[in-house]
């Protein structure tokens, strides 16, 4: 019982030390018999009630230009033709969201055995940005597929460029998890980008 | 950084990293007093609330309620239930929700040494189940199960996996129908 313990321990400490870096987790799910190769064009699916939850995203025209500059810079890589909503083949939504997440950090060297202060560990919150993005068959309304890519905000918001820099990236990645073909019957799923 | 600090004491053990990478399922259910669960033969679907609240990952995302909706179906129709479009005996109903959990394990009441110390922040996903009788409204069976979360949305056939699992263990609870 103990080692199952110090396995489970180690395994957590290492998800926990994932969740402190400021990398970017990037994932997706997809529509099992998709032939994305089938796709030709594709345009932006009207806005729903609210594609940014944050106040600070929605002010920002830069944010909105780089998402779009983005996704259509993805497509377009892809083969896919921007064309009138009535003629798109796939439409295309996002919706990105900051919540305030809350992160334990302790020093790695007082984990194992402690006295009294030592053993305390802080926890402080920060805010996290999700980015998500959908592709919908337009005659038959179905998500074929969702990626997304979540990332720390801390001060990037006040740079314009970084933003730029940050969204380029997230949106490559995120459609690197964007498979060509998947198999009707395969449970196997859309590569998980951790990096 | 949000300048908000909180100070967790201490004394947090080894059982706080298995949150995170083996979360456990737990599920617990509630049957109305009075109510015969065998009384009721078939079901609908009510309609289904698809945002998630607390993860934008899972918000009115296809895959994931749809992946549940036939998994809760599955275990009805294995329980004796019928589905109908026509006058229900009962709706089901289902509800996600997703929260941060921070557990600091086995608390050492009156020593203050601590072996094997940690403190983690997991992410728990909450799925509450409702049977209401579709005649009064009233709410006759929930189920409700908590799980972790975070690895399993980022992996599709791990959220799979896991929707089967913790769906069926929540419908064990639930009496099969003779």
């Amino acid at each position: 019982m103990r080692r199952l313990l110090i396995a489970c321990s180690l395994i957590g400490l290492a998800v926990s030390a994932a969740g402190c870096l400021t990398l970017m987790p990037v994932s997706s799910h997809v529509e099992r018999g998709l032939d994305f190769d089938r796709y030709r064009t594709y345009d932006w699916a009207p806005a729903d009630a609210l594609p940014l939850t944050d106040e600070r995203l929605r002010d920002n025209p830069f944010f909105v230009d780089d998402v779009h500059g983005a996704i259509d810079t993805e497509l377009t890589r892809r083969g896919l033709v921007r064309a009138a909503a009535e003629r798109a083949d796939l439409l295309v939504h996002y919706h990105a969201a900051v919540n305030e997440r809350l992160e334990v950090t302790a020093r790695p060297g007082r984990l194992r055995d402690c006295v009294a202060d030592d053993c305390r560990a802080e926890a402080t919150t920060y805010e996290a940005g999700t980015l998500v993005i959908d592709l919908v068959d337009a005659s038959t309304h179905r998500l074929v597929w969702r990626g997304w890519a979540e990332h720390r905000l801390e001060d990037m918001l006040d740079d314009p460029v970084e933003v730029k820099r940050r969204v380029d990236s997230g949106v490559r990645r995120i459609f690197a998890t964007l498979p060509r073909t998947v198999a009707a019957t395969s449970r196997r799923t859309a590569p998980e980008d951790l990096r | 950084m949000t300048p908000v600090r909180r100070m967790i004491s201490g004394f947090a053990i080894a059982a706080t990293a298995i949150a995170a990478a083996c979360a456990p399922i737990t599920v617990t259910s509630f049957t109305q007093r009075g109510v015969d669960l065998a009384a009721y033969r078939t079901f609908a679907w009510e309609r289904i609330v698809t945002n998630v609240p607390g993860d934008p990952r899972l918000d009115n995302n296809a895959f994931f309620h749809d992946y549940l909706r036939d998994a809760v179906e599955r275990e009805l129709l294995g329980r004796g239930y019928e589905h109908t479009s026509l006058q229900p005996d009962l709706y089901v109903h289902y509800h996600a929700t997703a929260q941060q959990r921070v557990l600091v394990g086995d608390l050492q009441v009156g020593s203050e040494r601590c072996r094997d110390c940690a403190a983690e922040v997991y992410d728990e996903g909450t799925l509450l189940v409702d049977l209401t009788d579709a005649r009064t409204g009233a709410l006759v069976w929930r189920g409700v199960a908590q799980s972790g979360l975070a690895a399993a949305v980022n992996n599709q056939l791990r959220m799979e996996e896991t929707i089967d699992s913790v769906v069926t263990r929540i419908f064990t609870k639930l009496p099969r129908r003779s």
